[in-house]
């Protein structure tokens, strides 16, 4: 089957990414498989979190504290009596609710943002990426970490943060592509009907870019994870009792001489997860990005 | 004489290119002290109003008017702005709310912590890197080859804060083999670093090994073969050192990224350098700790990104012809 597979895509040389072909494509590579899988499966276990989880993520028993997996609690029980899978799955859906409401908030603000620059040009295309340039003259994670900490610890204004520090990137390679797309002959000749520059940005231009963008918040969505449990790892995140895998392991520091599972867990999930937007990313990267632009540097 | 101006010319061009660098580092600087002024008012609530409450007791409002008039909060924004950054040329970042100490002076006190941590993370990932991607690339599928895949990809998705835990609980509370945390001797240093640089060292060592069978394919490689060059040679000398040169540039961009980890950390490990004094400041809503921190690591890492820019036209001749053309 996976020989077929790759034997049929081989023989189509041809870069028409029509939705079933690129699927396939993507799924005759192996790792990127394997993260669809798991992507698939965190997905499912985020959705269907309240059927999933075996208790109440936030119930307290103190008189079940730090109990050892077992039959009734199969990944044991944290510092205050609550079944860490049930706190894991509920976590599932915190982590990836929140990082993608934060991808799309960056997109809603860096594609007009981009685009803008891309077109324009000149002038307004300098004074927009001089913005550009100084965002990213701060280390990513120190600038998030900085803007959560002013704003105070709570879930909400982590995810600000980690807004405000990577939308810059997306805005630079949207920008980049566009100046590339925009000299193309469809363009040239949208722009020869008369088509309002509006149009040509949104129905000519967006979705012939539109691969290297998802890649590159494929791959985004991995670090946005790793940024909202970092800082709430930190305190500055999700605050108890939210069952977030951050969260989870800070308050799991003090017991971890005598619990060390409560630790082991929550980083497994943390990173089961970011591996599965690594794997499904670079995969896709090799799909819809043939020309290397989200290339890590 | 033909010889003399061809060294005058590369002095000129080295020249004009560093001036236009450093003229370029004028806007950024500006934009970077204009967003981390704007920080303090992210901050809930009004300035005055913390630096009294820090003290303990509720404050009236004629005490907070007077402290705002003090400290120039009712001046308009430009002026507060233009006093700031005045300050800030001078090093001076203000004081502490909780210490009453000049920020500056307390954040370079503990800078050295920091990069220590730092340079020894980047020692570790060369080290380690070197010798990997070598291996990998002349042993291409094999074991080491299919094992620096695994950690490349294991340490990108690895959350540092847990394997940093994860490496206390094996060597220092199992095995009892390495201290908890806290800065001391070299075996202090050992498992922060290795914290700090796992991901970076399994990503490089990757790199190189895709630089390396890039070079390996080349004509000169296979020249230096011909001519019945020991292979120690032709690895060690001829392929690496074309191999590096990629390499090289962007471990020195890395090390901005090492020093931006550095945050968690710290704060595992108990580390004292800058990025636990910012985090316990945050948490005493210590604000111009906060700002001082930001600009502080702001302008090390433009800094940093420079003079890896410059060192690494002055290292290859071929970029310097690219400028001249």
């Amino acid at each position: 089957m996976d020989h077929m597979l790759s034997r049929k895509v081989g023989g189509n040389s041809v870069i028409m990414l029509s939705l079933p072909t690129w699927l396939r494509r993507l799924l005759a590579d192996r790792l990127a498989a394997l993260g669809v899988l798991l992507l698939a499966g965190f997905i499912l276990v985020g959705v269907f979190a309240p059927y999933l989880a075996p208790h109440d993520p936030v119930a307290v028993e103190l008189g079940k504290r730090l109990l050892p997996s077992g039959e009734v609690y199969p990944l044991g029980t944290d510092h205050l009596g609550r079944c860490v899978l049930s706190r894991l799955i509920w976590g599932t859906r915190v982590s990836l609710s929140t990082s993608f409401l934060v991808l799309i908030t960056i997109m809603w603000i860096s594609i007009p943002y981009g685009m803008l620059a891309g077109w324009c040009g000149g002038r307004v295309d300098n004074l927009l990426m001089r913005l550009v340039d100084t965002l990213l003259a701060f280390p990513r994670l120190i600038f998030a970490l900085v803007i959560a900490g002013m704003l105070g610890p709570s879930l909400t204004n982590v995810m600000l943060a980690l807004g405000a520090v990577s939308w810059v990137r997306f805005a630079r390679l949207i920008r980049g592509l566009v100046l590339q797309v925009r000299e193309r002959e469809f363009v040239l000749a949208a722009r020869g009907c008369g088509t309002s520059a509006r149009r040509i940005l949104f129905t000519h231009i967006l979705p012939n870019i539109i691969g290297p963008l998802v890649v590159l918040a494929t791959l985004d969505m991995g670090w946005l994870i790793l940024g909202i449990s970092g800082l709430s790892f930190l305190g500055l995140g999700a605050q108890p009792p939210t069952p977030e895998w951050g969260t989870m392991l800070n308050d799991s520091r003090p017991y971890f001489q005598v619990a060390h599972n409560l630790m082991l867990y929550p980083g497994l999930a943390i990173m089961l997860a970011v591996l599965a937007f690594n794997l499904l990313g670079d995969g896709l990267r090799d799909v819809l990005d043939p020309h290397g632009f989200t290339r890590r540097r | 004489m033909w010889f003399f101006y061809v060294v005058l010319w590369e002095v000129v061009a080295i020249k004009r290119y560093l001036l236009k660098r450093l003229l370029y580092l004028l806007p950024v600087m500006m934009g970077v002290s204009l967003i981390t002024f704007g920080l303090i008012n992210l901050a809930p609530g009004d300035p005055a109003e913390v630096i009294l409450r820090a003290g303990g007791a509720e404050p009236t409002r004629e005490a907070v008017e007077a402290l705002r008039d003090e400290l120039g909060l009712n001046d308009p924004l430009y002026v507060q702005y233009g006093r700031w950054l005045w300050q800030a040329a001078g090093l001076d970042l203000g004081k502490s709310f909780r210490t009453g100490q000049p920020v500056a002076a307390e954040i370079l006190c503990r800078f050295p912590a920091t990069l220590e941590l730092t340079c020894a993370a980047m020692a570790l990932v060369v080290l380690s890197a070197l010798p990997l991607g070598i291996l990998a690339a002349l042993y291409r599928h094999a074991l080491v080859d299919h094992l620096t895949r695994f950690g490349a990809l294991a340490g990108a998705s690895m959350p540092g804060f847990w394997l940093g835990l994860m490496l206390i609980y094996c060597f220092s509370v199992k095995w009892g083999l390495l201290p908890v945390m806290g800065r001391g001797g070299i075996d202090h240093l050992i498992l922060p670093a290795v914290t700090l640089s796992f991901g970076m060292a399994a990503t490089y060592a990757r790199l190189l090994r895709a630089s390396m069978l890039e070079v390996l394919g080349q004509d000169f490689i296979r020249v230096a073969r011909a001519k019945g060059l020991a292979e120690k040679w032709v690895i060690g000398r001829h392929a690496l050192k074309n191999a590096l040169l990629p390499v090289v540039t962007m471990l020195g961009l890395s090390f901005g990224h090492l020093l931006g980890g550095t945050v968690i950390v710290e704060s595992i490990f108990a580390w004292p350098g800058v990025g636990k004094f910012c985090l316990d400041a945050i948490f005493n809503r210590d604000y111009p700790v906060v700002q001082g921190y930001a600009l502080f690591m702001a302008v090390v890492f433009v800094v940093v990104n420079l003079a890896v820019d410059i060192s690494y036209r002055l290292i290859d001749p071929r970029m310097r012809l690219s400028d001249k053309m």
